[in-house]
Formats: structure tokens, sequence, C-alpha cells
């Protein structure tokens, strides 16, 4: 018999397991990894049930916890290896990557604009587009204040915006 | 690409998994995990292993030659158990077994014939490890395993027997994990001329150990707890590797591992900064290029059957292609536009890189409308872009690759100590595997006349900028006594005699006052004490229990801050202030990131963790003014 807390967390964990799949799947090379990062996650989140927050803020809580997961998991790998296995056809489940060329160039052009950025200004702009976050939320994430969150986004942006203009130049990838 | 278009937007179309139909949490999947996060229980500190393996750790430089060592070069016929083809003994069947099912799986893979050897095991951690080698054309490979998973994560890596000219030479670097709680065992492996009598490895923290020794390879292992997200362990990297040869203990070139650290982690006492990259100037070889025509590969276009095929239903012609006999390294070639009816010069054209082993090795790394690759890049694309090597690893060894336009006839890589190594060229793909230790180095593709029709530069590794050893605050700074928010106790970690950490703001205002500025921001808050335009005192606010906001962290910038037994902290150097805090505060203090050089994240900075506690001490400047600062945090 599940008692009250343990019923309000798996509600929770029902509710955001495929969003934070989807989080580490996208920062991770292999979806062993991802899967790793997601049993991490949950299993932090498990001893912290206590803690862990109600309603919208559930989320932007487990994705400050996966992204120190994968902190930790990054420092460890080479960069080269990132770069290639974030292209790496065969085994993500992104099949459009595979079935147009074209497309893929272009995601491989705004991947590389992305990857010269430093780190937090990847990140902080992953969680605005790939995750949709509010710069609450994404505050949140990086423990940073709102005010921070922002600024840091609008200087990620603009920097995303010149390394986009670069890659354009030097790759000359169509426009799609 | 559109230019107009805002990046978020085009951000969002390079979503890996925007397309993907993932479980969600009632899937089969889920529930599985869920059942076993929840028998995890909270006493058990790492029910679920980290599976981080072969976990390469990014590097910063130690490199011989840009640290002026010398290192005393041999001969090939000095590693006796290879030249007879037979060290150590036979793998074992399932060793081998497990070698050839991974082979067989990957893009590019090695002899179909090639038997592993093995050279030593070793026992760390209760832990069995075993040490293989095996032959690849003109390189010799080593691979650590764990006994128990012979098919499971490795360290696999290849030295070409060229460079094997001095008494020792690393192969590579990484981790291996295993066990609930998770035990990481850093390994280093690398191979021994008949000379070496003793390899040593020096680690940041745990100092030097003895490396085992057989068969012409070395094999140092260290296990260490995993830790968890909250509490990491000290870092304790490769820093130095020695070898003992003919009595004289000589330095062994390696490209030592720093990674970019997340502010939050625990640092390390060197974190790259930057990248060496020099102009084209200043590397020996041509220094300016002619235009290269034609910019086209012919056969391509025309696809021509040349190399293996690879199995890609998707794509018009996808080949890898072997540049170099003596290596069983791929360059992969695909052609895309299989539904679209255009002609091949018209779709895209992309390279890539397939390393033996990896099946998962991507495609289409580098691409471009066939008709304009060559054109918009020269007279070579390198499978990398412009990232080689910028970053590091645990292989010592960095791929040269890519595909070179019908015009090149040559290609030469100039090292910048002065020598000069030709690149195998067969079928217009390029392939050579360089020791990091000797880049930065020049890439110069050479036309039928010997014009140098492009020349590229290759990054050097990382480098560790050093902190700047001066006084953390101006001494002119007027000296006056402090006030209750001065005083320091590290012992009892107490401010003006009064616990800060851990209450809340109320509490805190009933002893030390009103702060002059309250923000906040979502969920947290920050004080600040002090006068006008001076942050002497800042404190930040978490929640905590039951939501409750509370103390979390006090960050002084005060140059007057006193301490009750080191006096004044900030006007000390900084590497006399970590001695003093390690002598008087020893006990209480563990140093875990030395002061030393410059942060990743900026400025430079010592930690302390607070022995026994959650607590931590920094100090360290700010750049660019290189204001002074101490922090006490609770995690």
């Amino acid at each position: 018999m599940l008692n009250r807390d343990e019923r309000r967390f798996r509600k929770r964990y029902e509710a955001t397991y495929g969003a934070v799949l989807a989080y580490a799947l996208r920062r991770t090379d292999q979806p062993a990894d991802a899967h790793d990062v997601v049993a991490e996650t949950f299993l932090t989140a498990w001893r912290r049930r206590a803690v862990l927050p109600e309603g919208e803020r559930t989320l932007p809580w487990l994705y400050g916890v996966a992204y120190r997961v994968i902190a930790n998991q990054a420092r460890s790998r080479r960069r080269s290896e990132r770069l290639s296995a974030q292209l790496a056809a065969q085994p993500r489940p992104s099949p459009q990557v595979e079935a147009d060329v074209l497309r893929a160039a272009e995601l491989e052009a705004i991947r590389s604009a992305l990857e010269r950025l430093d780190p937090m200004e990847q990140e902080v702009l992953r969680l605005a587009a790939w995750e949709g976050l509010s710069r609450a939320e994404i505050s949140d994430v990086l423990g940073c204040s709102e005010n921070a969150a922002t600024l840091r986004l609008h200087r990620a942006r603009k920097r995303l915006a010149e390394e986009l203009a670069k890659e354009n130049e030097l790759t000359g990838h169509e426009s799609a | 690409m559109s230019e107009a278009r805002d990046p978020l937007e085009l951000l969002r179309l390079a979503d890996p998994v925007a397309s993907t139909d993932l479980p969600d949490g009632r899937s089969q999947e889920a529930r599985a995990l869920l059942r076993e996060i929840s028998g995890a229980g909270g006493n058990t500190r790492r029910r679920l292993a980290l599976a981080l393996s072969l976990g390469l750790a990014v590097t910063a430089v130690a490199g011989a030659t840009s640290f002026g060592q010398t290192v005393v070069r041999g001969s090939i016929e000095r590693f006796g158990a290879w030249v007879g083809g037979d060290p150590g003994s036979p793998a074992s069947p399932a060793e081998q077994k497990a070698f050839e099912e991974l082979n067989v799986e990957a893009y590019a893979r090695f002899r179909e014939n090639t038997r592993l050897r093995l050279l030593m095991t070793r026992t760390v951690a209760g832990k069995r490890f075993r040490l293989l080698g095996f032959r690849d054309g003109s390189s010799l490979c080593l691979r650590l395993i764990r006994a128990d998973r012979p098919g499971g994560r490795s360290i696999t890596a290849c030295v070409p027997t060229r460079e094997l000219d001095a008494p020792a030479v690393v192969a590579a670097s990484g981790t291996l994990s295993f066990g609930r709680p998770e035990i990481r065992v850093s390994g280093v492996i690398g191979f021994a001329d008949d000379e070496v009598e003793r390899v040593d490895v020096v680690r940041q923290r745990s100092g030097k150990s003895r490396a085992a020794l057989a068969n012409n390879a070395f094999l140092s292992l260290r296990a260490r707890p995993a830790g968890t997200v909250q509490r990491h362990p000290p870092p304790d990297e490769v820093v130095e590797i020695r070898a003992l040869s003919g009595g004289v203990s000589r330095w062994v070139e390696f490209v030592t591992a720093y990674g970019i650290y997340p502010r939050r982690l625990r640092g390390a006492p060197v974190f790259v900064r930057d990248f060496e990259r020099p102009k084209p100037a200043a590397l020996p070889g041509p220094v300016q290029s002619v235009p290269a025509t034609p910019a086209s590969v012919r056969w391509i276009e025309s696809m021509e059957p040349r190399g293996r095929r690879l199995n890609l239903e998707r794509f018009r012609y996808a080949r890898a292609l072997q540049p170099d006999p003596n290596s069983s390294f791929r360059v992969g070639v695909v052609l895309n536009g299989l539904d679209r009816g255009l002609p091949t010069k018209e779709v895209p054209l992309c390279v890539t890189s397939l390393e033996p082993l990896t099946r998962t090795r991507s495609l289409g790394f580098r691409c471009g409308r066939a008709a304009d690759l060559f054109r918009r890049h020269g007279a070579f694309v390198l499978t990398s872009s412009g990232w080689f090597s910028s970053s590091g690893g645990g292989l010592q060894f960095e791929r040269v690759a890519g595909l070179a336009s019908d015009g090149v006839a040559s290609m030469e890589l100039y090292f910048h100590e002065g020598r000069r190594e030709s690149v195998p060229l067969k079928d217009n793909t390029f392939a050579l595997l360089v020791s990091r230790a000797d880049l930065p180095a020049k890439l110069v593709a050479r036309d039928r006349r010997g014009h140098a029709i492009k020349i590229e530069v290759l990054p050097g590794p990382g480098r560790v900028l050093r902190c700047p050893e001066r006084s953390l605050a101006a001494l002119r700074a007027p000296r006056r006594r402090p006030g209750p928010i001065g005083q320091l106790d590290l012992g009892r970690r107490t401010l003006g005699g009064h616990q800060i950490l851990g209450r809340t703001l109320p509490q805190i205002i009933a002893v030390l006052g009103r702060p002059v500025a309250v923000s906040a921001a979502h969920n947290r808050q920050y004080v600040r004490y002090g006068p006008p335009w001076q942050r002497r005192l800042s404190i930040s606010f978490r929640p905590r229990r039951h939501g409750r906001l509370v103390a979390v962290a006090l960050s002084f910038d005060d140059v007057n801050l006193t301490e009750r037994r080191l006096g004044l902290l900030l006007r000390r150097k900084p590497a006399a202030l970590q001695r003093a805090i390690q002598k008087i505060y020893g006990k209480e203090y563990e140093l875990v990131e030395p002061f030393g050089s410059l942060r990743y994240w900026g400025g430079c900075g010592a930690t302390f963790d607070a022995v026994g506690t959650n607590r931590s001490l920094t100090f360290g400047m700010y750049e660019p003014r290189w204001r002074p600062y101490l922090s006490l945090r609770r995690d």
C-alpha cells in the first residue's frame, strides 16, 4: 500500500517522466546515457520527495537535477565525440535527420553554432528553445535570478545569431 | 538557413527529440524505473549506477614541448614483446568473441583476423580489469576492460608504431565504473619499451603511484567512490607521468585531463581557458596558398562504387573509404537526395569519420552542397569542424581526416616543433593519427605542381593560465575597524559571534540589524550589508525546509574582513591565505581546489570543504578587476 507521499511522487513522476527523458536525450550522446540520467534524476527526486516542489515548479526542479547529473557526466566526455555522436543518424530516435540530408546539414549548422557558445549560453538556449521554459523557470533550473536568466538568454540569443551567421558563411548552407 | 530567422526558432528546428515518440510516465520502462527507484530507499547512496564509463576527461595541457621538456626518443625495436607479434597470452574466448561482435557491428572494422592478447590483469577495489593488446596495421592498440564485462565499456586506443619513439608512450586515460554505490576507476594505459624499469603516474591528490608494467605495456588504475551529484569527491586527475629508464626518470608526453566544470561542481586546480590556435605564419611550412582547381570530386559526383558500401538505405550513395591501408579507420562519404530527383551536384555531400568498434559514429558531420563544398571550404574538408583538439580527451592521439578535392595531389602536416609528416591520401580521402601533445600543427594540401592550395591550422590543446600571485586586495585600501559584519570565525562559522547560515531573514535582522538592500527573484532572496555602492556582505537565501527561505551563502567583499585567528583575510596573498587556513584550520577545512590557475568561469579561487559538514569556504578574485572575495556557503 502506497503512503500519501509515495502516491504524490508517483503522480508527479508519471507526469514528468517523458519531459525529463526528452531533456536527457537532447543532451547526451547515447539513449542509454539518457536513461541513466533519468534514473539518477528521479532517484534524487525520490530521496528528496518531501521537498519536491509542487505543480508547475516540479519540472524545472527536475531539470535542475538532471542538469547537474549531466554536468557530472559531461566533464569526462571528449567534445569531439559528443559533437559526432549528436549527429549519429542510426542510434538516435530522430529519423528525420537521416531522411533528409539537406535538413541534416542545416541542423548540423545550427548545432555547430550552438556548440561554439559557452556551456551556460548553450544551456539557457536549450532550456528556452527545447524545453520551452519561461525566464522564471530557467532561473530555477540554473539557480540564478530571473533577471540574470533574462540577461543570459538575451546575450545567448545574440551570440547564437552571430555564430549562425558565421556558420552560414563557412559552410554555405542553403536556406531551408 | 535564413539569417533573418530568430535564432531560438532555428534552434527549435534542431531539437533532437522534437519528432520522436517518447515513452510517457505510464510506459512499461517508466514503471520499471519507478519500481527500482522506490525500492532504492533513502539510505542507499547510489542504487542506480551512473553508467559513466570511457569517461575521457576533457583536457588541459601539460604537453611536453609547451613546457620545454625533453623527450628522449627510442625506436619500435625496443618494444620487444610486440616485435615478435605475440605479447602476453591469448585473450579468453569470451573476450575475443565480445570484441568480434562489436567489430562486426561497426561501420569501420578492425581486420577480421584480429587476435587479442592478454597483457596483464589487475584488481582494484575488488574488481578485475584486463589489459588486452592487438595490432591494427601499423598501429599497436590497447583495450582495457572489466573482466566481468568483456563486451561492455572499455578504454580502447591505438598508437601508430612511428609514434613509439620514446621509452614510454601514453595511449589513453579514462574511467570505467562499477558497483552501487558507484566506484569510478581512473585508468591510464600505454606502451613502455624494454628499457623502462618503472612508470609512475602522478595524480592531483593521491600523488605518485607505480603503474603495472608487463609485455611492453603499462597500466595505472585508481579507484574512488564516484560520490553523488550533491557531494562530489575532490578531483584527482592524472597530471604527470614519468618513466624510469636507464636509471633516469624521464617525463612522458601526456595531455592532462581537465574539463569545463559547471560552477556548482567541485572545481579543480587547473581549468582550460585558452586554446592555442597560432596563425599559419607562426608555424613551419608555407604561409600562403593559391586557389585549387577543380573544386570537386568527380568520382563521387558520378557515384563510382569505390571503397565499401555503407548499408544506409535512405541515402543516394554512402561509401566507407580507407585512406590508409595500414589503418582500419575509414572516412564515410554520403550523398543524399534519394527522392528529390536532383542532379548529384545539387545534393548535400557529407563527410564523416568512422572509427573501428564504434557503431554509432556520425554520418553527415561536415555537409555542404556537393557543387559548393570545396568552393566554400577550399581544397579539403576536415571531418571535424574546427573543434579539432580545441578540447581534450583521454585519447592521446587524434585523427586528422577528411575529404580532399581532385586538385589535391599530396598532403602534409607541419608540426610546431619543425617535424613534417606526410598524410596518407587515397580516393580523395585522407587520415593520419597524430599525438595531441605534438599539436598545434599546420595541414597543407598541395597540387600536382607542389603549390600549396590550402593551409589549415590545427589548434593545440587548451592552455592553463596561471592566476596572478598578488595580494587579494589593493594595499592602499584604507584600514578601518570592522563592524560585526566584518568579524568572522571560521572555526565556529559565525559572523560577529552569530550563526548566520541556515537562519531566516528575520532571525538575521535580529542580530545584524537591517540590511541596506533586499532583492528577491522568484524563490530566492538576497540582502546586502555595508555602505551604499559597496557590498561588504551579501547573504543569499534559498528555500529549505517547508519552503522557508534560509541563508545559504555569505559573500564578503570587505578588504578589512577579519577572522578571529587569521586576522585580516583579504589583504593577504592567495597562496599565503591558503597556507594559513590549512595551518590554523587544517582539521576543520579540507582543501579541495587549490589556488593556482584561471577558472573556466572566470576569476581565480581556492575552495575548502568544511570537514564532516555540508559547508564550504571559497576565496579568490573576480576578473577583470581582480576584486577579492571570500564566501561561506552550505549546500
